[in-house]
């Protein structure tokens, strides 16, 4: 069979409709999850930059201001700006990719690596900040047993929960991008 | 953009050109379940990538390269689930209609055997795309593309002859 004749055996099915569609199922299936992609990633970004500004809020205005709260203060609304600076370089970068299949997969690959840096310095950005008034608290003997566990505890957690979705989901899906990346540009 | 609006393009996308969603469909998933997981799954790509069309290029290759892209990660997380996750608990968005071609179905089944990228490329060539439509669609050199459609050519034309002389 030549070429030409799979083109014809191929093009006949543009009048015969291999499926119908159940239109009902696929727009409640549409409608129930829309855009919640952008929507976690947008509540996530709001949702600690949120949490920087209150808690710098609280340390400033409703504790007894200090030098150990105004350190926690600032390293809580760097934490803010870490993650403001973080979004709008996500939200800039995503627009610089071509509108190709290659585009999409490096704009995938991009996305993956910033999920995976960000988990990477996790510790950093975010537990660190949010230990410090505790840690403070520790150091002027003023912290209950409870909440030294509670904190240790959480931040313990956290810590192996980013490790574990690293190891699980984020590493192995770049990996997965690239190589789909690979057998794209390999001739 | 309006939701209506949105809903608006989205319903007339599908009706135009849901041929093309069918075809990436049954060359990327195999059994109904699964069949019926990526169509949905392309559907929702297709409405998230609404707002993000700038008629640059036409329907159709904006819809090709949003199915294709679904398509194929869809197949690497697939594989390595091991099959479709169940669906039992969901409504089905596509129901079979008619009983395929039996030429059609060889066709299909030779395609499957290809990898992702080359699998995304035969559809594009059957569906009469130049190589320079294909160059920007998957973001290659032409002469890349023009590497694998020899391979690919070349592939299905001997097993072709193998269809015709056993009459598979």
């Amino acid at each position: 069979m030549e070429f030409d004749e799979m083109k014809k055996i191929w093009d006949k099915q543009n009048n015969q409709t291999m499926y119908a569609i159940n239109e009902d199922a696929l727009y409640r299936r549409i409608k129930a999850k829309g855009n919640r992609a952008e929507k976690t990633a947008n509540t996530n970004e709001f949702g600690l930059m949120a949490i920087a500004v209150i808690t710098a809020s609280v340390l400033l205005f409703l504790k007894t201001p200090n030098y150990y709260n105004i350190i926690a203060a600032v390293g809580m609304l760097v934490m803010g700006v870490y993650v403001f600076i973080g979004r709008v370089r996500r939200l800039q970068k995503d627009r610089q990719f071509e509108h190709s299949m290659l585009g999409d997969l490096d704009r995938a690959i991009s996305n993956m690596e910033n999920e995976v840096f960000r988990a990477k310095t996790f510790i950093w950005w975010m537990i660190v900040p949010a230990a410090f008034p505790i840690v403070v608290r520790i150091a002027q003997n003023d912290a209950s047993w409870e909440e030294i566990g509670i904190i240790a505890t959480a931040s313990l957690l956290g810590y192996l929960v980013t490790r574990w979705s690293l190891k699980k989901c984020q590493i192995p899906r770049k990996h997965e991008l690239e190589v789909l990346r690979k057998k794209l540009i390999a001739e | 953009m309006k939701e209506s609006e949105q809903q608006h393009i989205f319903n007339n996308w599908i009706s135009q050109h849901k041929a093309l969603l069918f075809k990436v469909v049954r060359a990327y998933a195999f059994a109904s379940e699964s069949q019926d997981d990526l169509f949905q799954e392309i559907s929702l790509q297709v409405w998230r990538s609404i707002p993000r069309f700038r008629q640059e290029s036409a329907d159709s290759t904006w819809l090709y390269r949003i199915s294709l892209n679904t398509a194929i990660k869809w197949s690497t997380k697939e594989r390595k689930h091991g099959g479709h996750q169940s669906l039992d608990h969901m409504e089905h968005a596509l129901l079979e209609d008619n009983p395929m071609d039996e030429r059609l179905a060889w066709l299909y089944d030779e395609i499957a055997t290809f990898d992702e990228i080359d699998r995304s490329l035969t559809l594009l060539l059957l569906d009469g795309f130049s190589y320079k439509e294909m160059a920007n669609l998957l973001g290659i050199s032409e002469s890349n593309i023009g590497v694998k459609i020899h391979r690919v050519k070349k592939y299905l034309i001997s097993k072709s002859s193998k269809y015709d002389n056993h009459g598979i």
